[in-house]
């Protein structure tokens, strides 16, 4: 049973991991903010209306 | 705007939301002038976030940032200029951060798109003086990662102990669980739980006692006590309850701040009176102007008795400025042109233009507001409840060692955790939080019906007011909308303008009246200009003494005669011409006002005026109403003193011209105000005119307010009694307590603040109904 030892040891290890991955989140300003992303990714992308497709045939 | 969104593809912004935008009223061009200070390197030097290569990135305030669509537009500015690289929004900070180039654009040039598409960005001084701090913000999130991590790793390794596991486990074991909570324990102790630490131990040395400290030496109990079991074996300790209530701990407070910065967010941006001003344009008009909406280098009329706004340069005129506001100082002092005038003086003369050196910083002068400290004390309940709040934690310590020596001496093992569950639990928040969130939020809700509290602690006055005291010109008369007549010889062009000329240096009501009603008339230049209250006005121009106001003053012989309105008598180098008639206009809405507050208590009318009006008030006010008649300052300030002696509570109204003192005497003052507006340290409050109906509900929801608050307070009292019971007969964990402690402040305020916002929103719902059946 003494492999709880390294078990434990190892354990602790990857929950130290965890713990700096979310230090180095909330430094790099990922939780300043949790409103406005949730917003952000409802908006769509540019449909292309007909004449911006010609024109960029034209420039191709 | 349209017409820039189309241009730019960018119709997609109505189809976001059907109501986009804010008020649409026509295409705002931005006059040119406006914000050519943005040009200024200190100012874009102090604005500018993040400098490098050719990139700036600034970060505005927007106000008006209220949906979806506002976020869509302001992200997709740099279709509409390409100079901006990008541009990103925090919605609940209503922020937008701006990255651009800056040799192909400038800040103006954004404020200036900002503002044409009604976005206009809010640049305060403060913000160019002092750059804000956002790394503080994060350290409690880290505290609570470190905590959160340390209390799930510890608990993990306490499951044996919680199993009760006993012969199974080797004592290797068990030490080594013991010794690695022991460990993981270490920054919870003094890096999560620092602030409490670090709190308790700085107040203790100014021998003060704060709440804190019972929470820092249930942390330093637990710890050492831990300590101690596993280093001699003879426990597995009770790190898991530190890591646990440290962890709940944090977690309440990051969310109490979340939820206080939420409710309280409005207050510093419109907790401030629109005050307004009279602007000189280039051109010679003027136009009344906000104070938020001056800048440097405009220029200002100042009356007789009005208040300097801002520091500035006297370009013309006697200046004789009283700074009694600023610095005690009663006697006035007199300027020259080319000196220098501070912010917060008043103005004894004639009319003095004032160049402005700065931007009006309004905090300044509600500070000046707020601060006079001449003015009657806070109310008596919350002085009740701070004495309670610094007793409470000497009360809550001996409880707590109360609890320990029971214990200790009755059933040993539950000491430690009957002694800290104490210690936690009980939080006296509620009690230093209600009132400024209760009569906050009153306030605030209060100020976008137009009035405008000097204090939160003025809905206590406000409440507890059973007499109503009103003056009567300006207050209950519109000062603007009124007949005036002349009654005597015929006066000449010349004599016209000479009375123009001494009547506009005034803002009595009587005296603009009069000024207005002659605008054609030229402008001469006076001389010895001085205002006698209650009295008239005199000055000298081209040689002759021109003197307008009461009959003595004028020294007029005067039949007695039953013409109803004010008079205003003239006489010009002491040769009486004549009197100005002027039929008052009662305010809209005064006989529905005063139908209400009878109910309040009884009603009061105090002037300086003759009983011209006596008929029309007797129509419009009950009977029973008390009246008096040509009042002096002082003779007011008597009245209203008296009544107070006496007991009643007096809720004076006025215009805070010549009734300050009264104003100051009552237990709640309240000055009218109009858009030429006579800013009045002696009140209490500060009521728009076209608002002033609303002042019998104000008065029902300030005590319905007192009540929510009483009540929020019954209910943090009921659960400290609770949680105690429970802690002190050891039923309760440490964990739970740290869970009840913030979630019992946040129910509490959320009430109060909710309860408040519920009142105010059906009286909303009263008034639009009022208006809807006006316009059926």
């Amino acid at each position: 049973m003494e492999i709880i030892f390294v078990l434990i040891g190892i354990s602790l290890l990857v929950a130290i991991g965890f713990l700096g991955t979310f230090l180095w989140a909330v430094k790099t300003g990922q939780y300043d903010d949790d409103y406005t992303p949730a917003v952000r990714i409802l908006f769509d992308d540019e449909i292309e209306t007909e004449e911006e497709k010609q024109e960029k045939e034209k420039s191709q | 705007m349209y017409r820039i969104l189309n241009e730019n593809k960018l119709n997609k912004y109505y189809t976001l939301l059907e109501t986009p935008g804010i008020k649409m009223t026509v295409d705002q061009e931005v006059p040119k002038s406006k914000y050519a200070w943005l040009d200024k390197p200190e100012v874009i030097e102090a604005l500018t976030e993040f400098k490098d290569g050719e990139l700036s990135r600034i970060v505005l305030y927007i106000p008006s940032i209220h949906c979806s669509s506002c976020i869509w537009l302001l992200e997709n500015l740099h279709r509409l200029d390409p100079a901006i690289l990008r541009s990103m929004v925090n919605f609940i900070k209503k922020e937008v951060t701006i990255t651009f180039n800056h040799d192909k654009t400038s800040i103006r040039k954004l404020v200036e798109l900002l503002t044409t598409l009604h976005y206009q960005p809010e640049i305060t001084i403060e913000q160019i003086e002092r750059k804000e701090k956002k790394g503080i913000n994060r350290r409690i999130i880290y505290q609570i990662g470190v905590a959160g991590f340390a209390f799930s790793n510890i608990m993990l390794l306490s499951l044996p102990d919680y199993f009760a596991i006993q012969e199974g486990l080797a004592p290797t074991f068990r030490s080594f669980f013991g010794y690695i909570n022991l460990v993981l324990s270490i920054p919870v102790l003094f890096f999560s739980g620092f602030d409490y630490l670090a709190s308790a131990y700085g107040n203790l040395r100014k021998r003060v006692l704060n709440l804190d400290l019972p929470i820092a030496i249930g942390m330093l109990t637990l710890y050492l006590q831990s300590l101690y079991e596993v280093i001699s074996q003879t426990g597995p300790g009770y790190f898991d309850s530190l890591a646990g209530f440290v962890f709940f701990l944090l977690l309440g407070k990051w969310y109490q701040s979340r939820t206080y910065q939420a409710l309280s967010f409005e207050r510093n941006y419109k907790a401030f009176f629109p005050v307004a001003v009279t602007q000189l344009n280039e051109d010679g008009t003027t136009q009344s102007v906000l104070l938020s909406e001056l800048k440097a280098n405009d220029r200002l009329l100042i009356h007789n008795n009005e208040l300097i706004p801002a520091d500035g340069i006297l370009e013309e005129g006697e200046a004789r400025i009283n700074y009694a506001f600023v610095t005690g100082e009663s006697l006035p002092v007199t300027k020259k042109i080319g000196d220098e005038l501070y912010a917060g003086g008043r103005q004894q003369g004639s009319r003095i233009i004032i160049k402005l050196t700065k931007a009006v910083e309004q905090s300044r002068l509600t500070k000046l507001w707020t601060q006079d400290q001449t003015q009657q004390d806070t109310g008596k309940f919350k002085r009740l409840l701070d004495i309670i709040s610094k007793r409470f934690t000497i009360v809550l310590l001996i409880i707590a060692f109360s609890t320990l020596f029971f214990w200790l001496w009755y059933e040993a093992s539950k000491a430690l955790i009957a002694f800290v569950s104490v210690l936690i639990v009980a939080c006296p928040c509620a009690i230093s939080l209600t009132l400024p969130f209760g009569q906050g939020t009153a306030m605030r809700l209060m100020g976008r019906r137009g009035l405008y509290l000097r204090d939160s602690s003025m809905v206590e006055n406000i409440s507890k007011t059973n007499a109503i005291v009103f003056d009567k010109t300006g207050t209950l008369t519109h000062p603007a909308k009124h007949k005036v007549t002349w009654n005597g010889k015929t006066l000449s062009d010349n004599e016209l303008s000479m009375i123009r000329s001494l009547t506009i240096n005034s803002v009595h009501p009587l005296s603009r009246a009069v000024a207005q009603s002659l605008n054609e008339a030229t402008l001469f230049k006076i001389e010895n200009y001085k205002e006698v209250t209650s009295r008239g006005i005199a000055g000298t121009i081209n040689g002759q003494e021109i003197r307008a106001g009461a009959a003595v003053w004028v020294k007029a012989v005067v039949e007695p005669d039953a013409e109803e309105g004010s008079k205003v008598y003239i006489s010009i180098d002491n040769d009486y011409k004549g009197f100005y008639l002027i039929k008052n206009a009662f305010r809209e809405g005064v006989t529905e006002m005063v139908n209400n507050l009878t109910k309040i208590g009884k009603l009061h009318i105090i002037t300086g005026d003759n009983e011209g009006d006596k008929e029309r008030l007797l129509k419009i006010f009950p009977i029973g109403t008390i009246m008096n008649f040509n009042l002096t300052p002082d003779d007011k300030l008597q009245y209203v003193q008296q009544l107070e002696n006496k007991g009643s509570h007096v809720l004076m109204i006025g215009d805070g011209l010549n009734d300050a003192g009264a104003l100051r005497a009552s237990t709640m003052g309240v000055s009218v105000a109009d858009d030429i507006y006579n800013f009045s340290p002696a009140s209490d409050a500060i009521l728009q005119a076209d608002s002033l109906q609303l002042l019998p509900t104000v008065h029902k929801l300030s005590r319905k307010t007192m009540r929510f608050i009483k009540i929020s307070l019954g209910i943090s009292l009921a659960y400290n009694i609770i949680g105690l019971y429970f802690a002190l007969t050891a039923q309760l964990s440490p964990i739970i307590a740290a869970i009840l402690m913030p979630a019992s402040s946040v129910t509490v305020v959320g009430f109060v603040t909710g309860a408040v916002h519920l009142l105010f929103r059906k009286w909303n719902k009263q008034v639009l109904d009022k208006t809807k059946d006006k316009t059926e």
